[in-house]
């Protein structure tokens, strides 16, 4: 019994001893004397948005792609520039129109992601997707875009079921000046874009903006008639109303045209819209604030098949604060109004031709800090209420372990859902055999339960790593049950990702990601639908694909960028597995001028990215491009 | 068709329960011992980086082996964030940290680098303009604190800190900074 007792104290000195030891009293958040100043300059530190952490601290797979990184990497649309994030899948259907997803469910429609511009949300409801064709913002815009992969259904709004893809332009205080650009070659026949930013009073920045493109069809050995251009201008105004005000006004108007492959069977699509946003945040302490957002967003597309115009109104309020020291809690309540009216033709139809809808949503998010701030756990739910499903609710818990600034090991669990869009529900389409198939009201949201693990972490001052693992099972999937949509599918994906940056030298970075995704989808015991349905889902999705991108900067202020990508075959497109190169050379001509040369898609003279009745070939293309900023 | 429904049952119901006896109060921590706030360690190791990106004229250190200085003037916001750079090397020098609570000679024979924080009682003014014939790297955060002479001020932009460099100031104080600083600045004056 005695020597029981001494166990005991024994075992509770080495634990104390060891807690002491783990814990150092002077623990700080970063590593001050490690961290480059490009880092230091990304991390959020009074938070004005919805995640109150940095980056390399959240209990998620995050990842930060820069505006620099896509400038460098000589990309000119957003869906090239995505090819670059570990886990996100990019296929070109043709010259103008992608395919992008994260972890699994890659079509045109890939329908479980949300995508933001700005705080704007640009998926449409229609087909609950992104028309990546008409989504773009100027390049040189771009801050940086953060992609979280997994659920982010907690904070985020509906949709979020596999990941968020979040654009970010830049602060019209950094784009003081005058900004020009123009360039042209085979791929990218020719683009312009100019900026003019200034300070417009104490404290107050603003920018108008112009931008245009027009693009080349893709490879078909009968010819292929995808050519597309676009047109965008707009502004945005940021003040620093008072010392604790932050005040963002901005907006623009877009107009495109995008050609199909084969143009003889349907005519060109076209794009046209506006929008207008407003933010307001405050700063109420370091560690809280407030903020509310409202914008109108007109949208309007132009098909052979159909046509939708669609407004939406949509209203935020954030709150974000500290509780008893150790709890940091966000809440936010949303508003979202969506009306659309559809022009249907004889293939295509929905009913009814126009349909109003209101969301309602709410959110709470707890932080908790625990043993001396190096555990933290994350609760969370979303509330939701939207006309099709009624209430949903979309819970998540997270650990993470931050013993040191740049260790972290993290783990969540999340339930995501998505709501059947519009298309889903109200479809009519008359095959050409005279079956009719069609949407059904009585759908329920698709669902998915999302384990997650992952670890980041800096090794020396050299090496930064970064690892997620997921596990996802779904449940409800849409598929065609006889010849009405219904909830006759469910599964599992698991997957690794994985990104790793390598400082070779003080002028040498080289950044790498891999992913591998698996994809087991069936048909519920219920189900009358075609087993073939997903099988064709899970193939069209590479189980492997990986890139490379080495940045060099040279003496006499070249800039010289190399990117090795290559994405695995899909089988149920009948695509091959491809292994091609980007290369960008940039020359700062003087202080004001930059010239640069590109070339994409080397390697490879032509490949097929998906098949189909409408789709061409990615071509290699060589541009040149003279950038003035002064 | 048959109807597969995972709603949440009485489990998810615990799991709130135990978190509202995780999410009881505690005794707040004790004031001294907490760290500086991120926004300062961001700035701290910023200033870290400056230290590798300025050039100093070789008279403004007394000899080879002098280390290089770091100051602040006032309150000070970084506390142990800032004492994390004494004893690294840069420019082939140990650094220094020293803090004062006002402007005096010593600050202008002792420091490089000059951190103004925007503190009450802090008079950066008054001590840019005692400043002005030194070569010392002054580090500010107030509005105008460029426009009245400043090197680099601090400003926070989409909740991240940025930076600015008024480069005529620092030619006037006979510091070179480099490209990749002016190229990182979010504005860069007198070019």
């Amino acid at each position: 019994m005695k020597t029981f007792h001494i166990f005991l104290l024994m075992s509770g000195l080495l634990i104390s001893a060891a807690a002491a030891e783990a814990a150092p009293a002077d623990k700080l958040d970063i590593e001050i004397t490690k961290t480059p100043l490009e880092d230091l300059l990304n991390i959020e530190v009074t938070s004005v948005s919805k995640r109150p952490e940095q980056v390399r601290g959240a209990a998620a797979a995050v990842y930060v792609l820069t505006g620099e990184e896509i400038q460098r990497a000589g990309v000119r649309t957003i869906p090239d520039a995505l090819r670059l994030v570990p886990g996100v899948q990019v296929a070109a259907i043709d010259a103008n129109k992608s395919a992008v997803s994260i972890r699994g469910f890659n079509s045109r429609t890939s329908n479980k992601l949300l995508v933001l511009i700005d705080g704007r949300t640009v998926y449409d409801p229609l087909f609950s997707g992104v028309l990546w064709e008409a989504t773009h913002v100027m390049l040189e815009d771009i801050d940086r875009i953060e992609v979280i992969r997994g659920p982010g259904g907690t904070v985020w709004g509906s949709n979020a079921v596999n990941g968020i893809i979040n654009i970010i332009t830049k602060n019209a205080r950094e784009t003081v000046g005058t900004y020009a650009a123009a360039g042209g070659g085979s791929e990218e026949r020719y683009f312009a874009s100019a900026r003019q930013g200034a300070e417009i009073s104490d404290e107050t920045f603003g920018r108008v903006f112009a931008d245009f493109y027009r693009r080349d069809s893709g490879y078909l050995e009968e010819g292929a008639d995808d050519d597309s251009h676009r047109g965008q201008a707009g502004f945005r105004i940021d003040s620093n109303a008072s010392e604790r005000d932050m005040v963002t006004f901005q907006g623009d108007y877009h107009q495109g045209e995008y050609g199909l492959p084969h143009s003889e069977l349907r005519s060109d699509e076209e794009t046209e819209g506006f929008n207008i946003l407003g933010r307001w945040s405050r700063a109420l302490a370091p560690d809280s604030g407030l903020s509310l957002q409202l914008y109108y967003d007109r949208s309007e597309l132009v098909t052979d098949v159909l046509s939708e115009d669609r407004d939406s109104i949509d209203v935020e309020f954030l709150h974000h604060l500290k509780a008893y020291e150790r709890h940091a809690l966000v809440w936010g309540l949303r508003y979202r109004y969506t009306a659309d009216d559809v022009v249907n033709s004889e293939v295509l139809a929905l009913d009814p031709d126009s349909r109003r809808e209101n969301l309602v949503s709410a959110f709470v998010q707890d932080e908790i800090a625990l043993f001396d701030r190096e555990l933290f756990l994350t609760l969370g739910s979303k509330f939701e209420y939207n006309t099709s499903t009624q209430v949903e609710l979309q819970p998540t818990v997270r650990l993470s372990w931050q013993p040191e600034p740049d260790k972290v090991t993290w783990a969540a669990v999340s339930r995501a859902v998505r709501v059947p869009s519009r298309l889903e529900e109200d479809l009519i389409v008359t095959l050409e055999s005279g079956e009719i198939l069609s949407g059904s009201r009585d759908l329920e949201s698709e669902q998915v339960i999302a384990y997650e693990i992952g670890h980041r972490r800096r090794l020396g001052k050299r090496v930064f790593l970064d690892a997620a693992l997921f596990y996802n099972t779904y449940y409800d999937l849409v598929t065609l049950e006889g010849d009405v949509a219904g909830n006759g599918g469910e599964g599992d994906t698991y997957g690794v990702e994985f990104a790793a940056t390598l400082d070779v030298l003080p002028w040498w970075r080289v950044v790498s990601s891999y992913a591998y995704l698996q994809m087991d989808l069936e048909l519920d015991s219920g189900s009358i639908g075609d087993p073939q349905e997903l099988r064709n889902i899970e193939g069209s999705n590479p189980h492997n694909d990986f890139s490379i991108h080495s940045r060099m900067d040279l003496p006499y202020d070249l800039k010289f960028d190399a990117i090795l990508r290559y994405v695995d075959n899909l089988p149920a497109q009948g695509v091959s597995s491809y292994l091609v190169a980007d290369a960008r050379l940039a020359a700062q001509l003087t202080d004001e001028l930059e010239l640069s040369v590109v070339a994409r898609n080397l390697f490879d003279e032509h490949h097929f990215e998906r098949s189909g009745s409408q789709v061409s070939q990615v071509e290699t293309g060589v541009y040149g491009m003279l950038r003035l900023k002064f | 068709m048959a109807k597969r429904r995972r709603r949440f049952s009485p489990r998810v119901t615990r799991i709130w329960v135990a978190w509202l006896i995780i999410s009881l109060p505690v005794p707040p921590a004790r004031a001294a011992d907490s760290p500086p706030t991120l926004e300062y360690q961001v700035k701290a190791s910023m200033i870290y980086n400056f230290l590798h990106d300025v050039s100093w004229p070789p008279q403004s250190f007394e000899s080879p082996a002098a280390p290089i200085g770091v100051c602040i003037i006032g309150r000070d916001p970084m506390g142990r964030a800032l004492d994390r750079l004494a004893g690294e090397i840069a420019q082939g020098r140990a650094i220094s940290v020293q803090r004062f609570s006002d402007w005096s000679e010593q600050v202008a024979a002792s420091c490089n680098v000059l951190f103004l924080p925007e503190v009450e009682g802090l008079d950066a003014d008054a001590v840019l303009a005692n400043i002005r014939d030194y070569s010392i790297l002054t580090i500010g955060e107030e509005r105008g604190f460029l426009e009245r002479g400043g090197i680099i001020r601090f400003a926070i932009v989409n909740g991240r800190v940025q930076f600015e460099i008024n480069n005529s100031a620092a030619r006037r104080a006979r510091l070179i900074i480099s490209a990749k600083l002016l190229r990182l600045a979010t504005r860069v004056f007198g070019k």
